[in-house]
């Protein structure tokens, strides 16, 4: 159209011409300038797109409980992995899951400064903390971390470009709340999953134990050891909440829920899973080595009114094992422990 | 292609809207199963140490868990009917005090039942269940694989002092010491609700034949033959039975 314009054009006709369709380019350019795209315009090109992730549920292990509203996804578990690193999540800005929940110590910490519970295998728990007294699903778990526990500023989030991008893609949301944190989190949390120690090797028939860790087998799963009904395998926890004897007058635990005079001095039972990472041990951190414990169910165990009737010893004060007994348990103890799970990549910090 | 008939094609589907509705009369009932448990006739008070047993022993009880399985019902012409169920009874869940079998029993009269406590050693397979509470039942490889029969757990008193005791059995080292009831209660299943009350009376497990000594068979028994073999016989009269319409 221009060129066959130009004819009809004089010399100075065609440098107006060309100076008000500079102008118009210029001012294009500067109109794309100003109107490029905010964040919330441009997410709707960032496509919602999900693969489903299927949890690996070894031989022998009980179903896992998974959630219907937030189903697995390789991006889900993704951001929140991202997100139990990252301490954007704390409202204080200086802390992440991560700072309390190391992965070379099974995901707990060993400083002594405050006893926290190792985030191993969520995925079958339903009862959360040291007292029990969260039960409910980990979604629900996760929403009090993001709201309670870190007081989470979602506006950190949301300003931040790459996050809204990874929950866009993750959950379809343009403006992330507490639950798509949330989620994400209880994703990631879903794969911290310990399941290939020395004893699942030997339980797969893989190889075999040594002979201390042999003995140290028998005794855990018999009545003179008197571990097994409630570590129970394959989790070795049962996820109940009861009172192990520590005290004579214990500290309230599940009571401060229920106030069922029943529950004074039951605490959840720890999973055994990587114990040797752990320490220190029981709800306090009153024990700092394997050793000291065993030691306790041995011979320190007070018959307080009410134990745990599965602490088939407390009135003897304990299982009264030897020395060699002990340290046979200790032994196989250790078989729990997991280094797929302390090194794997996939659980690793990302940044 | 030829359009189908509309009226054609109504009257196809409310035929078929007729068959739906004229379904046959049910042919079997159903049967709810209700689980009690007393001592001395009277229903269990959870941890309150007022118990006597007949050795003389004060006792409480805080767990009752146990299977039930192979419930088989007795035909008049001498016929059996297993049902393909288990059941998982636990005192401190209510639901799991109540089954219920719904058209599940054929009409007809039935001469009795019986039912199995635990599990047979043919049904007592390691890792068949995949989650609690049963998974929670296992018994260890090394005691013979498989899952408890029952867990009983309280305390008693001697010399004024509480023990744990924990009345476990089981099939140890792959012995079966499992429990067949046995029970001639003839009873008509027709189109009605039908209710059978199966009590565990705990006095019985520590009575009859052996009198129950806790002291002598200490707090833990799962890998003691003479205790579990004992168990078995004390089980004879432990379970009564009433059917309601």
């Amino acid at each position: 159209m221009m060129y066959s314009l130009l004819p009809f054009l004089n010399s100075s006709k065609v440098k107006v011409l060309s100076l008000i369709l500079g102008s118009l380019y210029l001012l294009n350019l500067c109109r794309c300038t100003t109107q490029t795209p905010t964040p919330t315009n441009s997410l709707e090109s960032v496509p919602y797109q999900t693969s489903p992730y299927s949890l690996m549920v070894p031989e022998f292990f009980p179903q896992p409980q998974l959630s219907e509203e937030n189903p697995l996804t390789f991006e889900g578990i993704a951001l929140g992995r991202k997100l139990y690193y990252d301490p954007i999540m704390d409202g204080k800005g200086n802390r992440s899951c991560s700072s309390c929940h190391i992965q070379g110590q099974a995901f707990q910490i060993n400083n002594g400064s405050h006893q926290v519970v190792p985030h191993i295998n969520m995925t079958w728990t339903t009862k959360f903390m040291w007292d029990g007294g969260f039960e409910g699903t980990l979604e629900e778990v996760m929403i009090f971390e993001v709201e309670e526990f870190f007081n989470t500023d979602l506006s950190k989030l949301n300003n931040n470009w790459e996050y809204r991008k990874l929950f866009k893609g993750a959950f379809n949301v343009n403006e992330i709340t507490s639950k798509e944190a949330a989620f994400a989190l209880a994703q990631f949390a879903r794969t911290l999953n310990s399941t290939d120690s020395k004893y699942d090797q030997f339980n797969r028939g893989e190889l075999s134990l040594s002979p201390e860790e042999m003995k140290g087998y028998m005794l855990f799963f018999n009545e003179k050891g008197d571990c097994f009904h409630c570590h129970s395998p394959e989790l070795f926890t049962d996820n109940q909440t009861r009172n192990n004897g520590l005290d004579m007058n214990p500290d309230s635990g599940y009571f401060a829920h229920s106030k069922d005079p029943q529950d004074v001095g039951k605490f959840k039972t720890p999973t055994l899973r990587n114990i040797e990472l752990t320490a220190p041990y029981m709800h306090d951190g009153r024990f700092t080595t394997l050793e000291e414990v065993v030691e306790f169910y041995a011979n320190g165990v007070q018959n307080s009114p009410n134990i745990d009737p599965l602490m088939l010893h407390s009135s003897a004060g304990g299982n009264k094992l030897t020395p060699e007994e002990q340290a046979n348990l200790i032994a196989f103890l250790k078989t729990l422990t997991d280094s797929n799970f302390t090194t794997r990549e996939e659980l690793s910090n990302p940044f | 292609m030829k359009k189908p008939n509309l009226v054609v094609l109504i009257l196809f589907l409310s035929l078929l809207w007729g068959c739906t509705k004229n379904t046959p009369p049910k042919i079997k009932s159903d049967l709810t199963v209700s689980f009690t448990h007393t001592v001395h006739e009277h229903p269990v008070v959870l941890n309150q140490m007022q118990y006597i047993n007949a050795n003389g022993d004060t006792f409480s009880i805080k767990t009752i868990k146990y299977f039930i399985s192979k419930f088989t019902l007795f035909t008049e012409n001498g016929g059996q009917l297993t049902l393909p169920h288990y059941w998982y009874i636990d005192i401190n869940d209510p639901e799991s005090l109540q089954k219920n079998l719904l058209q599940q029993i054929p009409h007809g009269t039935y001469s009795g039942f019986s039912f199995i406590l635990g599990f047979t050693n043919e049904d007592n397979v390691s890792n068949m269940f995949t989650s609690n509470p049963e998974y929670l039942m296992f018994w260890p490889e090394n005691m013979g694989g498989g899952y408890h029969y029952q867990k009983l757990e309280g305390q008693y008193l001697k010399n004024g002092m509480p023990h744990n005791f924990n009345f476990h059995s089981g099939g140890l080292d792959k012995t079966d010491y499992s429990i067949q009831v046995i029970e001639n209660l003839p009873f008509t299943a027709s189109q009605n609700l039908h209710n059978l009350t199966i009590n565990m009376e705990i006095q019985n497990w520590f009575k009859s034949p052996v009198t129950w000594d806790f002291q002598y068979f200490g707090a833990g028994i799962m890998q003691n033959h003479e205790a579990q073999e004992t168990i078995q016989q004390n089980g004879h009269d432990v379970f009564s039975f009433t059917i309601l319409k």
